[in-house]
């Protein structure tokens, strides 16, 4: 009670900490959720389990396509949850980095013979990403930023698109998760991407993504809330799987490389 | 169509009469019914659940009524003691008939 009052006073005193010059500690911020609260859902079961074990579970073993094949025919999850925190991903059938969605959808087209492989913003792809990530809980993320000309040029793009200022405020991903790194926004302490940032202990995000939104009552893919925080931020909106959004999702994943897998995150 | 479900022993592993705490989640809309449409402007219909009831082995050790007023996709959890080695059963009914069962087994 006493460090919600003392962030309270900080907050009128400060009219908006965005613009004062006092840094608040983790400690002090306030959280949307208490830590009580916090701790049994962490300790107990998140939905987002539920979605991917029971939908992403089912889905991962339905036979579809021409091929009458399931995910589970062709691969096994103990090789499977290996290469998970390795994407985004250079593949060389496109000469592109893809990311999990998109791989999900081009194995669907070229091994499974869909004629319609999910969409990227389908409940459908979402819950087989949220399998796969969730199958992959433990494991390291591990991706690769500069083994060939391509994906250096990604990571480039990303790192660009990060730092670029766009929409009617001005603003970029940069200016509220690096350069107002240990500030206060809306009750909620801002953390940098990656495990720190000139001092400030970070949030490595990537790993606990897709999550469970607890303000929407559903799981969200990492590319998903992009868009909203660029919607909310002023910004135009990039489409789901443009090369930015793989970029931009190749960065922050880079950022966050070496970090434990803990997907579906609880997220806000 | 039954819901999707899951029960969780936590911890995982106890001994007989160890005080064990079982989580549930079940995915579930849990609407008021007193909520609109924001593109047709139409009330959404009610749809929550009633009753959540608690069976180890056959007997009946716990149930607990539901109103629309709890969240979507409600986790509830309590405490039971592992008396012995039987299936715990959880069946969620909702206002729309539906029940959904999910069964664990508990082993000591």
């Amino acid at each position: 009670m006493l460090k919600n009052r003392k962030v309270l006073f900080c907050l009128f005193a400060a009219g908006s900490l965005i613009v004062s010059s006092k840094v608040i500690s983790a400690e002090d911020a306030g959280q949307a959720i208490s830590e009580e609260d916090l701790k049994l859902y962490q300790s107990g079961i998140n939905p987002g389990e539920v979605f991917a074990q029971e939908v992403g579970g089912a889905l991962f073993n339905k036979p579809m396509g021409t091929s009458n094949k399931s995910c589970a025919s062709c691969h096994s999850e103990e090789k499977l949850k290996k290469v998970v925190g390795t994407y985004p991903k250079y593949e060389p059938k496109v000469n592109a980095v893809i990311s999990l969605q998109q791989r999900i959808q081009m194995c669907q087209k070229l091994n499974q013979g869909v004629e319609k492989p999910f969409e990227l913003k389908s409940q459908e792809n979402t819950a087989l990403l949220t399998y796969l990530k969730y199958i992959a809980s433990g494991e390291k993320v591990n991706v690769d930023t500069s083994s060939n000309p391509v994906v250096k040029d990604y990571y480039n793009y990303g790192k660009y698109v990060f730092e670029l200022k766009r929409g009617k405020r001005n603003l970029a991903c940069s200016s509220c998760h690096e350069n107002a790194a240990g500030f206060v926004l809306r009750m909620q302490r801002l953390a940098p991407l990656g495990f720190e940032y000139n001092g400030i202990k970070g949030t490595t995000a990537a790993a606990h993504w897709p999550g469970y939104r607890m303000t929407q009552s559903r799981v969200v893919t990492i590319e998903q809330r992009f868009q909203q925080c660029m919607s909310q931020a002023g910004m135009k909106v990039l489409p789901l799987g443009s090369k930015e959004m793989v970029a931009l999702e190749l960065y922050v994943t880079s950022l966050a490389n070496g970090a434990t897998i803990e997907a579906p995150g609880l997220v806000r | 169509m039954p819901k999707n479900a899951m029960i969780k022993i936590n911890p995982k592993e106890y001994k007989k009469d160890d005080l064990v705490r079982v989580d549930t989640v079940i995915m579930h809309p849990m609407e008021t019914g007193l909520v609109k449409d924001k593109e047709s402007g139409k009330y959404i219909a009610a749809e929550h659940i009633t009753s959540v009831e608690v069976f180890y082995g056959d007997e009946k050790i716990t149930w607990m009524e539901v109103s629309g007023s709890v969240s979507a996709n409600p986790f509830i959890s309590f405490y039971i003691k592992a008396t012995k080695s039987a299936p715990l059963k959880i069946v969620w009914k909702d206002n729309k008939g539906d029940v959904t069962e999910k069964v664990v087994d508990i082993k000591v």
